[in-house]
């Protein structure tokens, strides 16, 4: 039959099919995601509501065997800047992020050793509470990069498309943010007497080296 | 290297993100130093706790479903689009409605797929389906009524003065469908009267109005039920005379298509 109505509802059929079995699948990462982003229920099930409608309008310029999750999120993840960093200046919003100094060495050595090794049930689930803070308190691109990253495990090749920067400014933040986490996680591990507090490595007074060293060696 | 090397290096090797020989550097280091390869297990440890703490919501019950729906809506309008680019067309029960309500009200009434029937274009069509989608509008938002008629009378006395055409409510056989209130609701440019019923508990709005449906592209052969489906919804219309009686509600698309067959309209 070449009824052209009917040949196009064929084909709306065979196109939401298709849509359903790749993309639907995804959702509940992307509310995850979408969560973690907004950090508000409200806005979270907005944005992915907003994300698949748009998923869907341009399904056809999704590239078959490419990665369909990373697609959505970057639908996503740009949905949420337009949305909610309309306001801020987009030069403001990376700049001042990038800008923050960090000290590499932010750790303890006792505290990275205490929290490499194997935690129990108890301190798991009280340091699951410090990261869900410490990722709230990250700047808006920080924590985007660490939903990208170690929640969704995007490539660094993928969060690059996402987000429209090169390769090593994906890794560069990405160090930045973990880091500010990282410390966070410490700081909290210590107030909960999961790690013992301990002078961090790094720059430290002639006194404090001394005293160390005359101490301990 | 030095350890303050590795510690920048660390998050994207644990990554498996280093191109071959920074790996290659990487790894070296680590097999000599002990406080390094803590570094390692800490970085492994803190992605594992990052992602178990993260995960794990539940999604709204009904996100799904009311995406699905916004899906259909995006579907919807995107046929619309086609059809307004391709002139109009009307789909038009098939002839099998008719014949299966000659058998009586015990006959199981099935119909054969919607035959299409293309119809030359109307001279001029503003928009495809207004009253169709101001229909299912209307039904869906379930404004309150004006009036609750305890007889069918008094939806006509109701809308004497109000619209300019005589509204005579559709009466079912039977007690299938109760007409519970009416409305006076502009549809388009002009007015309209809904009547509001009750089958078996679920709500069915039938709209009445005068004149032709510019979507139809002319008048439709009295008797002869045409339906859409707009937004979910199954939208059959029927003309008795210069009046139009546009049907929805919350029953299927059979038990619509009945209702819309089996209703006694006009003067």
């Amino acid at each position: 039959m070449r009824n052209p109505i009917r040949l196009f509802r064929k084909r709306t059929h065979e196109k939401r099919e298709a849509f359903e079995l790749e993309a639907m699948p995804h959702l509940e990462a992307l509310y995850v995601a979408a969560r973690r982003m907004t950090r508000s229920a409200t806005e979270a099930d907005d944005l992915v509501q907003e994300t698949m409608l748009k998923a869907y309008r341009f399904y056809d310029r999704f590239e078959p065997g490419t990665n369909m999750r990373a697609w959505l999120l970057k639908i996503q993840t740009n949905a949420y800047i337009n949305r909610y960093r309309r306001r801020v200046r987009e030069r403001s919003f990376r700049e001042s992020e990038d800008a923050q100094p960090i000290g590499e060495s932010l750790m303890s050595r006792a505290a990275v050793r205490a929290l490499a090794n194997p935690l129990d049930e108890a301190h798991r689930r009280m340091l699951a509470g410090a990261i869900q803070e410490a990722l709230d308190a990250l700047p808006e691109g920080q924590r985007i990069l660490i939903v990208l990253a170690d929640l969704e495990e995007l490539s660094y090749k993928e969060i690059a498309d996402v987000l429209g920067c090169p390769v090593g400014t994906v890794m560069s933040r990405l160090h930045r943010a973990r880091k500010a986490m990282q410390k966070h996680l410490v700081d909290h591990a210590i107030d909960l007497g999961i790690v013992a507090e301990e002078p961090v490595e790094g720059p430290v007074s002639l006194e404090t080296y001394r005293a160390a060293r005359g101490g301990a060696a | 290297m030095r350890c303050e090397l590795i510690d920048r290096r660390v998050g994207a090797y644990v990554d498996g993100e280093l191109d071959p020989a920074s790996m290659l550097d990487v790894e070296r280091h680590i097999e000599a130093c002990g406080r390094c390869q803590e570094r390692v297990g800490f970085e492994r440890r803190f992605r594992s706790l990052v992602n178990e703490s993260l995960t794990g919501l539940e999604l709204p019950e009904d996100l799904r479903e009311r995406i699905s729906r916004n899906l259909d809506a995006v579907d919807v309008r995107s046929e619309a689009a086609v059809l307004r680019r391709r002139s109009l067309q009307v789909f038009v029960a098939a002839a099998g409605i008719t014949l299966a309500v000659g058998l009586g009200q015990q006959a199981r009434l099935s119909f054969p797929e919607a035959v299409v029937a293309e119809s030359a274009p109307p001279p001029q069509v503003a928009s495809l389906t207004p009253v169709f989608d101001e229909v299912v509008r209307l039904h869906a938002s379930g404004l309150p009524a004006d009036v609750r008629p305890q007889a069918p009378s008094e939806v006509s006395q109701y809308f004497r003065d109000k619209v300019s055409f005589p509204v005579t409510p559709a009466v079912f056989d039977g007690n299938e469908a109760r007409l519970t209130g009416a409305r006076l609701h502009p549809v388009g440019t002009r007015k309209a009267a809904a009547l509001y019923y009750d089958v078996g508990g679920r709500r069915v709005t039938v709209v009445v109005t005068d004149g032709h449906l510019p979507e139809l592209g002319g008048p439709i052969p009295e008797g002869e039920i045409v339906f859409r489906d707009v937004g979910g919804y199954t939208v059959p219309v029927r003309r008795q005379g210069d009046l139009t009686y546009v049907f929805t509600g919350d029953v299927d698309r059979e038990t619509l298509l009945r209702l819309a067959k089996s209703a006694r309209v006009g003067r």
